[in-house]
């Protein structure tokens, strides 16, 4: 094709467009945040646990104690369902983020209701992170296979707290779950 | 009474021999994706004419959003943190000796052949592009994973970027030479660099912000193609690649936050369908008579590329301290070539038609051979490199 640079007021228009529409959604997206003070993900976690301390070593025997845990206080599935199902999600892509935080994640058919578990490893985990880093805080998120919203919404969260640098550094400081908790509430809130 | 072949009918044709392609192709231990193009193949206009030539032409929608999203996963393999973990330095030393390796032989063969110097180089730089599409498949059909993977879909990103430049560098005195205005002839580059990477950066900032708020995955898909949709329509509107823009957009939205990577791995598998019809569509326009017509300079051309691509990689390893599996095999997995070759070759065709009917000559003879057996030597670099896994847990889609 000869060169042809297009008429420069077509260009504007067209950068413009595209501009009021990413300030449109950015001002949506900032309402809706200031609603909500709802998080999937602390409803889900559990008051009575603890945060887990891991002992594995590995990324594989850390999903297999993490699923351990999980199976002691969920009826279904059991624990090696859990533990193939996090594997499968593993293997299609790691869990592991930056800044020492993994996800591991699943759904599952007849899971009552979602389940998602705080637990430290101090030592630190190979899990494959994005930065090559190791994984010292590790969120396990279980939820039922019909409710994929439940899923993307926890997963979406996570993901905010993770890119929050005080609340990375409150995941690692937490003496118990209410400060995870707490940690968590304040950056769905004040996104 | 004449019954016309129907367009939606081709389609469906092409889904269903594709899948069974793929199956058998499973079976017979060789990617799917070289599955689905021999059967587009023998279905096609070129074989046994069960879909005429001008339905296919009337399905190059599938192909602008199948190549959309592959491009677009090609950027998501710009994530700051992985580039950084590859080393960005190590990534432009493996495509800077690539390229030139591709460069030095293939336009050095052909100015032997007596070719002209500018024709040379024209055809040195298409060499240098690898298709995306064919490769990022055959990574996940086999899940491979280690150095050789990590460092593979982002060379093929900076591989096709560096082609499409090197090509209008060189295009530009072609038509210097031609008596184009210089101006707007230097500017061509500078605008479509630029204003891809913009726009697809902007596009790439509204899918993220989209993505925090789904309420289910299928929405991600549709996201996902409507964005690349609107961005390969603007790159039509605007004159720019379309291909920058779809990159660009995925690396913006890989960059943006970390949902995207959470969630996007799961909703590959409802693009399945979109990829099959893409490569049996693919496999529909190989000019399958045109290899025998390939001559000496198609063969020059697969070997110099071959060669090139190869050595280039190899020095490079050797180089910047490599892994031995990167230096040694990362080469024979860039050879797949395609849609970004042909377009380059009939963009000439359409300017200048004496000197682009040699170039889409040896382009279309040679990507029969490069984009057939390309995926295979995908699959055989990354076996030797020993990145996929034993127990080959692929799925039997």
């Amino acid at each position: 094709m000869a060169p042809s640079i297009p008429d420069p007021v077509l260009m504007g228009l067209a950068i413009s467009i595209s501009l009021v529409l990413l300030a449109t959604m950015t001002l949506l997206n900032r309402m809706k945040r200031k609603r909500s003070d709802f998080s999937y993900l602390t409803n889900a976690m559990l008051g009575g646990v603890d945060i887990i301390r891991l002992r594995s070593r590995t990324k594989n025997d850390a999903i297999a104690e993490l699923a351990g845990h999980a199976s002691s206080v969920l009826r279904w599935p059991d624990e090696y369902t859990i533990l193939h199902g996090l594997v499968e999600r593993e293997e299609q892509m790691t869990t592991g983020l930056e800044a020492g935080i993994a996800v591991p994640h699943a759904r599952f058919t007849k899971l009552g209701r979602s389940l998602v578990l705080f637990a430290r490893s101090e030592k630190g985990i190979d899990w494959d992170c994005m930065d090559g880093g190791l994984a010292h805080i590790i969120f396990l998120i279980l939820t039922p296979e019909e409710d994929e919203k439940a899923q993307l919404k926890m997963l979406a969260e996570l993901s905010a707290c993770a890119e929050n640098q005080e609340c990375r550094n409150l995941f690692h400081s937490a003496t118990d779950c209410r400060d995870v908790v707490a940690a968590i509430l304040k950056v769905v809130k004040t996104q | 009474m004449d019954i016309q072949i129907d367009e939606i009918f081709s389609l469906g044709l092409a889904i269903l021999m594709g899948l069974l392609a793929g199956k058998l192709a499973y079976r017979l231990k060789i990617p799917r994706v070289t599955g689905y193009l021999l059967m587009g193949l023998l279905i096609g206009p070129h074989f046994t004419g069960l879909i005429p030539e001008d339905v296919v032409k009337n399905l190059d929608v599938i192909n602008d959003i199948a190549l959309g999203l592959i491009l677009f996963a090609i950027g998501n393999e710009f994530e700051w943190s992985h580039i950084r973990r590859i080393g960005l330095k190590n990534l432009l030393i493996l495509a800077a000796f690539e390229t030139f390796g591709v460069l030095v032989l293939v336009s050095g063969g052909f100015l032997l052949l007596g070719y002209d110097l500018v024709l040379s180089l024209l055809i040195g730089t298409i060499a240098v592009a690898t298709a995306p599409a064919a490769t990022l498949l055959v990574v996940r059909e086999y899940h491979s994973k280690g150095p050789l993977t990590d460092r593979l879909l982002a060379l093929v990103a900076v591989n096709n970027i560096l082609a499409m430049v090197l090509f209008r560098v060189i295009y530009s005195f072609v038509h210097l030479g031609n008596g184009a205005d210089p101006t707007s002839t230097m500017l061509q580059p500078i605008y479509e660099v630029v204003v891809s990477v913009v726009l697809g950066v902007i596009l790439g900032k509204l899918l993220s912000l989209w993505e925090k708020h789904l309420d289910e995955l299928p929405e991600l898909l549709l996201v996902i193609i409507g964005v690349v949709l609107i961005g390969t329509g603007f790159a039509r509107m605007l004159h720019l690649p379309p291909m920058l823009v779809a990159m660009a957009a995925g690396a913006t939205v890989a960059n943006s936050s970390y949902v995207h990577r959470l969630i996007y791995v799961e909703q590959r598998q409802l693009e399945q369908p979109i990829y099959i019809a893409f490569f049996v569509l693919a496999g529909l326009s190989l000019h399958v008579e045109m290899l025998l017509k390939m001559g000496i300079a198609g063969v020059v051309y697969l070997v110099a590329r071959l060669i090139g691509k190869v050595s280039g990689i190899w020095f490079a390893g050797r180089y910047s301290g490599q892994p031995t599996e990167v230096s040694n095999f990362l080469g024979i997995t860039l050879l797949c070539q395609a849609g970004v070759a042909i377009g380059l070759s009939y963009e000439v065709l359409a300017d200048y038609p004496e000197m682009g009917q040699m170039i889409t000559a040896i382009v279309l003879a040679t990507v029969i051979l490069n984009e057939t057996i390309g995926p295979y030597l995908v699959k055989l670099g990354l076996t030797m490199a020993k990145e996929i896994p034993d127990t080959d847990s692929v799925d039997q889609g």
